[in-house]
């Protein structure tokens, strides 16, 4: 019960807003006073997938192209938060080489609370949207690219900040995160393909045995 | 103990208990579950005597067998071939072509084919393929291959299929020294000298060895031919000796396959009774995929004039000497599920019924198919094209005993890439064809359609629905299918589920049952789908769950009091065989009929683009796999006993009467015409549970004697290049006899209610439509999108005036027979009914007229009506 109490302790849902206003600062506290929380960032991470399948079916026309039959919002979620954790993998696996300070735990609170700006974003944008002409979709994308934007920065500081990094060590460890992603998805996809192929050989020795015979 | 421990322990015994338990269910739920066997049929072959004909050399070479009041029949012990002689109309039937040494069509192979009276098409041990032919394999390499018995009025050819084997193949290579000495001291002394020539003594082995330069040097054959007169002719060298010579040695032994092969004949009263009795059937060294038998019987010459009458969809005439360079063959009720190719390329009616008809000018011959249907194909050949086989235009069975497929293997290119499957075993079944020798009084399709309805009804398949020469005025069914519950695509904050629309509910379905009444429309039939289980896709049917959206079971009953009440009958649609994907209760691995690589079948929707018969297009719920017939008779079992309380008229079975697969599981393969007895003893319990009907939906022979009613009945041809005519060949056997409506009008490809209707009257059918009481376009992203036409409102004047067209003139021939149809000209045919009634149709754009009448365009004319 006290450790329930203790995660509910509003400090936990404030704090997210001081990161939001003061990024340096507060990521530095993060990483050295220990004031993020693992479970509010991949709950951002979640609100931030069902307000990304939100937009997708409820933006207006004029600024959406998708059939929104075609959305499935359990099977976003799942792809929000495997490239979530990939990145955080790639992150961390790429600036632990280059020594960078920050512990797992810290990259997933930096990206997790980085995305809160698109949350704030997304939902007001889609309401507009349907207030909207077409040939007015600027306003949508305006408000779209300040949060995409504003959660750029944030991330950018906060890896700067828990890596201890200046800023062009920690572009190129972004640059260097990209590529360790498409390595680790490159290895997956071979994996697979080895695994299949494996039982294929075996499961064709034995119906050969089955039926050659 | 340590608590973890401790509850790891409990854990694990948890585990183990439930796996045990999964294990004993698997057991008896479905390896044990064995009842299907008790509805397999089984057959006895009769014991033959010794060959003595009734009159030898009585026509010919022809000896006289059997004979009744109405025919004759011969056959010729010494090569096989029979003929039947037809007393009322002095007519012979011959199963090989008379003059067929004159034909300048046929080449050497295609007489071979046409003077045989089984072809066997087979796979040697090699798994290649292979043909012999009962002329080329059996008379032409030793007429003592071929044994005659007696049986009760008939004949028993046991055929022995076995080519000649090069003389290579029958010498042995290596001999023991025992035994050479053996069989050389019988040999002449010249003999024995040559014999030095061609073997060498081996003392390590203690053995004789032919010598090495024989297998490869020039005169091989001749010195082969030496060896094989001096061992079999001089010191009576057998078969057997040469099979324990090469047992023994390094050298693979001839395989050539060979066959035992039983052919009876028995004339009956009505007709020739040929039966293949394939329990009877051995073989050495080979596996028999398929029997073609009486090739060239009932066969037409150039001169003749006449017309094969083929169960293409509703029906095709294919005239003789048509000079189309294409034939027509077909599997009876559809290629088997689990050997069709994932493509498909056309759309097309199976073949419903067994038999096939050749009419002459005045006679004809129906040979229907009445054991091993399943097994079946028909298969017609006409004359006169520039790639005719021959000059004789000829029509035959051919059974396939044997599934066999390739499988391509994993990681090899070529040839070793595919993996040839034969089954071990095959269909044990006593193939029966029946043919019937038609006179003057049943000439054409229409005496085809007469006699084969007398066959049917003489045997008890089906019953007359009331006097046939009554002319009392009768309104014909309206039959309308109402989809209820329809699978629809609904979101949870964005997630995405399954749920169900009510299109039509109980309540509904009755304010439009009223308006039809109202409309004076009161012969109703109603098929009610998507009732239970979740929708019109719905899951297995061992437990039946009424969808709540719909209304109460009371409702229910008070639609089916209604309908009852007006003089209608309301049918609760269920599908048994095809299961579809999103099946809950349903073990698609264990339940499901599987392909020989041990993969379950599971077909769905045509894709347009790739024209794959295994997309869903975006609906899980239209993929669907089979269910095996070895659990079909649980479903069945459980479904019926969980309605017995329902009120409904009866059921509508979607696929039960249609659908026909076997089950390729490799440990226990489930043949076709294993699958038929348990899907007929399927039927057979709709039929006699209690006093409920039974609708079949596109209802085979099989089905049809148990169906009260048949909806989706096949009521056009199948436009094939090779047939010429469309006839209402199912039409005109069933009428009167089984109620039947086509396809529903709704989707059809025609508009005008003209060409709908008249095509109804010219094949006396019933109309059919869909319908949902809310729009259509509710429908429009569920898998049922196929019923893109159905709102009542917009449909209900069409419909009514379509039906009130059609019953004018159908009324008056409700339980009567259909005893002619004539196509006086081009689109203008008469069809003649048993209680005096004959109906004019003109389907052309031009008024037609002759001394017996004149129509209209595009209109009707009844008469003998008082």
């Amino acid at each position: 019960m006290k450790k329930l109490r203790a995660f509910f302790k509003s400090d936990r849902f404030k704090y997210p807003l001081h990161v939001f206003s003061h990024p340096a600062d507060g990521y530095y506290e993060i990483r050295h006073r220990d004031m993020g929380s693992v479970p509010m960032a991949i709950i951002f991470v979640i609100i931030y997938s069902f307000c990304f399948s939100m937009n997708r079916i409820h933006a207006s026309f004029v600024v959406n192209d998708v059939n929104e039959r075609s959305v499935n919002a359990f099977t976003e979620l799942l792809a929000v938060l495997a490239l979530f954790l990939l990145f955080c993998v790639g992150n961390w696996s790429v600036t632990c080489l280059m020594g960078g300070e920050g512990r797992f735990k810290d990259i997933v609170i930096c990206v997790g609370y980085a995305i809160l700006p698109l949350i704030v974003t997304t939902v007001p944008a889609m309401i507009i949207s349907h207030g909207i002409a077409a040939n007015e979709e600027a306003f949508y994308s305006i408000i779209m690219g300040l949060g995409t934007a504003y959660a750029l920065f944030m991330g950018l500081i906060g890896i700067m900040t828990i890596h201890n990094f200046t800023l062009l060590k920690t572009l190129l460890s972004v640059f260097l995160t990209f590529v360790a992603m498409f390595i680790i998805i490159f290895v997956f996809i071979m994996l697979t393909d080895l695994v299949d192929q494996v039982y294929e050989f075996f499961h064709s020795i034995y119906l050969e045995l089955l039926y050659r015979g | 103990m340590k608590l973890g421990k401790k509850i790891l322990i409990i854990c694990l015994a948890v585990l183990l208990v439930a796996v045990g338990e999964y294990v004993l269910y698997y057991v008896f739920h479905y390896v044990n579950f064995k009842d299907y066997k008790d509805t397999l049929s089984s057959y006895t072959v009769e014991a033959g005597s010794e060959y003595s004909p009734k009159e030898k050399g009585a026509k010919g070479d022809y000896d006289l067998i059997a004979e009744n009041n109405k025919l004759e029949f011969y056959a010729d012990p010494s090569t096989g071939d029979i003929a039947v002689y037809d007393l009322a109309d002095d007519t012979w039937y011959y199963s090989t072509p008379q003059d067929i040494d004159e034909d300048k069509v046929a080449n050497a192979d295609n007489k071979e084919k046409l003077k045989s009276q089984l072809i066997i098409n087979f796979f040697n041990q090699n798994r290649n393929e292979g043909i012999y032919t009962s002329r080329g394999e059996v008379i032409d390499v030793d007429p003592s291959q071929l044994k005659a018995e007696n049986i009760e009025n008939g004949i028993r050819f046991i055929y022995h299929f076995k080519q000649k084997a090069a003389s290579s193949e029958v010498i042995p290579y290596v001999i023991s020294r025992e035994r050479y000495e053996n069989f050389t001291s019988r040999m002449s002394e010249k003999t024995q000298k040559d014999m030095k020539q061609f073997y060498n003594l081996n003392e390590e082995e203690d053995r004789y060895e032919i010598i090495n330069s024989l297998s490869t040097g020039k005169g091989q054959a001749r010195n082969y031919d030496k060896i094989y007169k001096a061992l079999y002719n001089e010191a009576g060298y057998t078969d057997e000796d040469y099979a324990i010579d090469m047992a023994d040695s390094e050298f693979t032994v001839n395989t050539r396959a060979s066959f035992y092969v039983t052919l009876e004949y028995r004339l009956e009263e009505d007709g020739l009774r040929v039966n293949v009795p394939t329990g009877e059937i051995k073989e050495v060294n080979g596996s028999i995929h398929s029997i073609e038998v009486l090739p060239g019987f009932g066969y037409a010459t150039k001169e003749d004039t006449g017309y094969f009458v083929v169960p293409n969809g509703s029906g095709s005439l294919i005239n003789f000497n048509n000079a189309k360079n294409s034939r027509y063959s077909a599997y009876i009720y559809g290629i088997d599920p689990t050997l069709a190719n994932y493509t498909k390329v056309e759309n097309a009616d199976t073949v419903k019924l067994p038999i096939f008809g050749v009419c002459y000018d005045d006679h004809s011959l129906l040979a229907a198919v009445e054991d091993g249907k399943s097994l079946g194909q028909i298969n017609a050949y006409t004359a006169g094209g520039t790639e005719a086989l021959s000059s004789y235009n000829t029509s035959s069975y051919t059974f396939y005993l044997r599934g066999s497929e390739t499988l391509g293997m994993f990681g090899t290119t070529g040839n070793a890439a595919n993996l040839p499957i034969v089954e071990k075993t095959f269909a044990d079944v006593n193939i029966q064809i029946r043919y019937s020798f038609l006179g003057k009084d049943n000439t054409g399709y229409s005496g085809i359609a007469n006699y084969y309805r007398n066959v049917l009804e003489k045997r008890g398949d089906i019953k007359p629905n009331g006097d046939p020469l009554s002319t009392e005025v009768s309104d014909i069914g309206f039959y309308y299918d109402v989809i209820g519950g329809v699978k629809v695509t609904d979101f949870f904050m964005g997630v995405k589920y399954l749920g169900v629309k009510a299109m039509t509910t109980y309540e509904q379905a009755k304010e439009m049952a009223t308006y039809l009444a109202g409309k004076g429309i009161r012969n109703q039939v109603v098929n009610f789908q998507g009732w239970f289980n979740g929708g019109y896709y719905h899951d297995v049917a061992d437990k039946v769950k009424m969808i709540k959206k719909l209304g109460s079971e009371k409702k229910l009953n008070e639609l089916t009091s209604y309908i009852e009440g007006i003089g209608g009958r309301i049918y609760a649609d269920v599908a048994f065989q095809k299961v579809t994907e999103i099946s809950k209760r349903y073990n698609q691995t264990y339940e499901a009929s599987k392909y020989y690589a041990g993969y379950s079948l599971l077909l769905g929707q045509v894709n347009p683009v790739t024209l794959r018969q295994t997309a869903s297009l975006g609906y899980m719920e239209t993929l669907y796999s089979i269910v095996s017939p070895k659990f079909l008779v649980r479903y069945v079992d459980k479904f019926i006993s969980k309605t017995e309380d329902m009120k409904v008229t009866g059921f509508s079975l979607r696929d039960l009467g249609s659908v026909l697969s076997s089950d390729k599981k490799r440990t226990e393969i489930i043949n076709r015409e294993m699958a038929l007895d348990v899907v007929e003893a399927q039927l057979k319990r709709f039929a006699d549970n209690g006093d409920k009907k039974v609708m079949v939906s596109a209802a085979n022979e099989y089905a049809a004697k148990y169906a009260d009613d048949i909806i989706n009945a096949p009521i056009a041809q199948n436009s094939y290049y090779s047939v010429d005519a469309e006839i209402p060949l199912y039409e005109m056997i069933y009428h009167g006899y089984v109620d039947y409506a086509g396809y529903n009008i709704n989707t059809s490809d025609t508009y005008d209610v003209d060409d709908i209707s008249l095509k109804l009257i010219e094949f006396g059918c019933s109309p059919h439509f869909v319908f949902t009481y809310l729009e259509s376009n509710n429908m429009k992203y569920t898998g049922v999108n196929d019923v893109y036409a159905s709102t009542f409102d917009t449909w209900k004047d069409t419909a009514v005036k379509i039906y009130e067209k059609v019953n004018d003139a159908l009324k008056n021939v409700r339980y009567a027979v259909i005893v002619d149809h004539e196509r006086l000209d081009e689109g203008v045919s008469k069809v003649s009914y048993s209680n005096g009634v004959t109906i004019y149709v003109n389907t052309t754009a031009s008024s037609y007229s002759d001394d017996e009448i004149s129509i209209e365009a595009k209109s009707y004319a009844v008469k003998g009506v008082n």
